[in-house]
């Protein structure tokens, strides 16, 4: 497969995570229901809150189930990595998955790179 | 009536807000947070300011504003969840006429929290998958028939934690718009975050809306202890027979909800104060417990003014006390919204 052509599967598989775990049912911010608004809008528009703490404590409960939901695809992707993005609040979601999508770890990267050590 | 409706339809609503974090570098980096060896004061600062219109008789033009500095002191390790951060922030609303201003009330605190302290954890997703992530060659769906999307909604209903427990240790100035009067607060808050609740307080609103996926996010609750000195300084002095300190617990509690169709959304936030030592002359004064709420009706509107564009409406309502002086009072705000 192409270098550009995995590149942009890791983001879309990114991208639809991303949408799902942010509207969970049960804790739901986000408020978008078409791939272009989603993509266009910033951080600071999903529904992370209204006071300062509330909207900390929802983007570390976001950041904990979509790191859990990763982890069951066998991708990983740090809480830390997944907390220093949604802190920038002006950055576009599409920003936000192109940066996730480079720094995650996917099964094919791991068998590349023990192909490599061999 | 006549007039709340005309104060909306007439009202602007802009919005400006900047957030940062220090020493993130975007490039890939697999897997593992960047230590960085330059030296940060803080790991993250962020501004948000409201600009509103309001009723001329309150000052005609309000700001909202927000600041925060965080600091992280414990907690490094980018796989763990629980962190120690130190906190420097304020909040408050301003009027241009600060003789008219009905909120007038500037916090400004230093905290430290620990963000979560314990959290329930959710249902087990059981081994993983064996799909290949990247296997997927089906054409692009929209969100709402996408199957992995909806796969990725259920699988994070299961392993969502349904109680979140944090807490934090603060020391607030409280200060009018003018700062003549204002009072230091002391004390620590333990806050809880669940979606217990969240079928009950959702019941009427899921009644009137159409769209699956506009649901309600987890409710927010806080309980804390404020000791206050300096109460002599603001307009509670004379309720106060010569005493500078006060007792104060604090409750607040935050939630929001979609109605309607997948494009509107209601948010509550409660706010109150409620004084321990209830002292004779603030019972009779009705200023031994005082509270602040604020409902606000959001909606996304399908409007294409050009890429990367959304437009939005908002309605604000605020009422109530706030510190220091805790005044009565409310504000209508709202109006039209396009960030670009």
């Amino acid at each position: 497969m192409k270098e550009s052509e995995l590149t942009e599967k890791k983001r879309r598989f990114i991208k639809r995570t991303y949408f799902g775990v942010s509207d969970n049912p049960l804790d739901d911010v986000n408020p978008f229901d078409a791939w272009d608004e989603f993509l266009a809008a910033k951080v600071k528009d999903m529904n992370w809150g209204i006071d300062p703490d509330a909207i900390k404590r929802s983007k570390i409960r976001f950041a904990y189930n979509f790191n859990q939901i990763l982890v069951h695809y066998n991708v990983s992707l740090a809480l830390e990595d997944i907390l220093v993005d949604l802190d920038k609040d002006t950055q576009t979601n599409g920003a936000m998955i192109n940066t996730w999508a480079d720094k995650a770890v996917f099964p094919s990267d791991k068998t590349a790179t023990k192909a490599i050590d061999k | 009536m006549k007039g709340a409706l005309l104060l909306i339809s007439c009202l602007g609503f802009g919005s400006l807000a900047a957030a940062q974090t220090g020493g993130a570098d975007t490039t890939a980096k697999k897997s593992m947070v960047e230590t960085s060896a330059s030296f940060k004061v803080f790991d993250k600062y962020g501004l948000k300011v409201d600009l509103k219109f309001i009723d001329p008789e309150k000052g005609s033009f309000g700001i909202d504003y927000q600041f925060q500095l965080d600091k992280k002191l414990l907690g490094k390790d980018p796989a763990k969840i629980n962190k120690l951060n130190l906190s420097l922030g304020s909040r408050g609303f301003v009027t241009v006429a600060e003789d008219k201003n009905k909120n007038s009330s500037l916090i400004s605190e230093i905290k430290l929290e620990g963000q979560p302290l314990f959290h329930v954890k959710g249902k087990d997703l059981g081994p993983p998958s064996t799909i290949d992530p990247l296997a997927d060659d089906e054409p692009e769906l929209p969100p709402g028939k996408d199957p992995l999307v909806e796969e990725a909604r259920n699988l994070a209903a299961q392993v969502a934690s349904p109680l979140w427990l944090s807490f934090n240790l603060h020391a607030k100035h409280e200060t009018t718009q003018d700062f003549r009067n204002y009072d230091f607060a002391f004390g620590p808050q333990l806050s809880v975050s669940t979606s217990y609740l969240s079928s009950i307080l959702d019941f009427p609103f899921g009644l009137l809306r159409a769209a699956k996926n506009n649901n309600p996010r987890q409710l927010d609750l806080s309980v804390g202890y404020d000791y206050v000195t300096g109460a002599n300084k603001t307009s509670l002095a004379p309720l106060l027979a010569d005493s500078k300190f006060m007792n104060r617990l604090n409750l607040k509690a935050e939630w929001e909800t979609g109605i309607l169709s997948g494009n509107e959304r209601i948010a509550f936030l409660f706010d109150s104060y409620y004084d321990l030592d209830r002292n004779l002359l603030l019972k009779n004064a009705g200023k031994d417990w005082n509270y602040f709420y604020m409902i606000r009706i959001e909606k996304l509107l399908k409007i294409n003014l050009g890429p990367g564009t959304k437009t939005k409406v908002a309605v604000k309502y605020t009422a109530g006390e706030l510190p220091p002086n805790f005044d009565k009072g409310f504000v209508l705000g709202g109006g039209f919204s396009i960030d670009f």
